[in-house]
């Protein structure tokens, strides 16, 4: 049960959202966007967020769309992962996505939900910083579209009422060559110990990462790392390892040790694999 | 746009049914299911998403009544195990003894009651990715894919 209560706010276009996240913020309510509802729902129960209304973004049309537009794969922000797991649109975004909770709630779980949310995984967001996505967003001051490297630093930094509409990729990007390895301490839908993306794009290696930190990420130092061909794979990932953005995770789930690790197996195996069969 | 403050009454489609019920924007379809309405076959268990027994079928796919508002699917088709009598797959959780205790075989239900719709012939690979929504505590597990794999069987449609 929900401990409180709030407003309940159904738009049916941008515009009115945006509207009624600026009606209720000035009212004090404190709103949130809402998508698929996984994660206000618990959180929620939990007390972790209280929100005194919610904007359900799920009737916009724009929010809902999984096509191919000219070059761009677009991808709406209230699309459930298993409808873009599905589609086969974007094969690493599906094979990301499908590590994500289970099959069940990924039937509610939206992308934008996944990439905007709190939860330290967020596994949705390395297919988008893989492929340098651009990301669609309204807000008060209008509609911008801007690089998700610009906006994604630990967390997606959105300005005040601004709602994360779509995101598009290239769709020559998707079809590059990729492997997603995710590794857990339990079952398959525990949260993940570490989740590595990879993409090659003009005979680059891309690496993003979610699970080893306490954010996802794609660091630029770490990838020279991956890509300081004359080295041994085994010295590339020691020294990627030595390059990461941050403090490898710590908790019951898994040492720090031991994920950096599984990190680095990884991308032993990968880069291995790659060459070999490049 | 639609907007709910304070208590409303809300209609919802249930089992075919149209039922109503005076609800806070912020109560699950769990809470309205079992508090408002007495469908106390969708059970409560983790009420965080986790062990599925809160699973119903709403415009016939499976969800985790735990994990949204009731609100959100009032233009919905909704079913519960209420709604599900005497199915196949129901016969085969008897048959092949797919339950122990008996807190999970709803949500295990409505889930591979959507499975069944959705693929008839599935690979094992989806069946276990379906199946791994759902907690059984009394880890009965390979009773319920018996069961579930009986009842893909008796269809005669599932590939040997």
């Amino acid at each position: 049960m929900i401990p409180f209560d709030f407003v309940y706010l159904r738009p049916e276009s941008i515009e009115e959202a945006v509207s009624a996240f600026a009606e209720t913020s000035r009212a004090g309510l404190d709103p949130l966007y809402y998508g698929g509802g996984t994660e206000i729902v618990t959180f929620s129960r939990d007390r972790i967020v209280h929100p005194g209304a919610v904007i359900d973004i799920k009737r916009i049309p724009e929010c809902r769309e999984l096509r191919v537009e000219g070059d761009s794969v677009v991808l709406g922000a209230a699309v459930a992962l298993n409808r873009i797991i599905e589609s086969g649109l974007f094969p690493l975004l599906g094979r990301a996505a499908a590590g994500i909770a289970d099959h069940t709630v990924r039937n509610r779980l939206t992308l934008g939900g996944n990439v905007a949310g709190r939860l330290p995984y967020r596994e949705a967001v390395l297919p988008l910083l893989l492929s340098e996505a651009h990301l669609v967003l309204v807000g008060p001051n209008g509609r911008r579209t801007v690089g998700i490297r610009e906006v994604f630093s630990k967390r997606l930094k959105l300005e005040e009422g601004e709602l994360l509409v779509q995101a598009k990729t290239a769709v020559s990007t998707t079809k590059a060559r990729w492997r997603h390895v995710r590794r857990e301490k339990g079952t398959r839908t525990d949260y993940p110990l570490v989740s590595v993306g990879f993409l090659e794009l003009d005979g680059t290696l891309r690496v993003a990462a979610s699970g080893l930190l306490a954010f996802p990420f794609r660091d630029d130092e770490v990838e020279k790392a991956l890509n300081e061909t004359r080295r041994t794979a085994e010295k590339r990932a020691d020294e990627a390892l030595k390059r990461l953005p941050g403090e490898v995770r710590d908790d019951q789930r898994g040492s720090a040790e031991y994920r950096s690790h599984l990190f680095r197996k990884i991308i032993v195996e990968t880069v291995e694999e790659m060459e070999k069969s490049s | 746009m639609k907007e709910y403050r304070d208590v409303a009454k809300l209609s919802l489609e249930i089992n075919g049914e149209t039922r109503e019920a005076v609800v806070r924007p912020s109560d699950t379809l769990l809470r309205v299911l079992r508090e408002r309405l007495g469908l106390v076959g969708t059970k409560m268990g983790c009420e965080n998403g986790d062990c599925g027994a809160c699973t119903v079928l709403v415009d016939g796919e499976p969800v985790k009544s735990c994990m949204l508002l009731a609100v959100e699917v009032e233009d919905s088709s909704i079913t519960t195990i209420e709604g599900l009598r005497d199915t196949p797959l129901q016969k085969a959780f008897a048959d092949e003894a797919g339950f122990q205790c008996g807190f999970c075989t709803p949500g295990f239900v409505a889930n591979a009651t959507a499975l069944l719709e959705h693929n008839p012939n599935p690979s094992n690979q989806e069946l276990t990715s379906w199946l791994a929504s759902n907690l059984c505590r009394c880890t009965g597990y390979e009773g319920i894919e018996r069961s579930v794999k009986a009842a893909l069987n008796a269809n005669g449609k599932r590939r040997k």
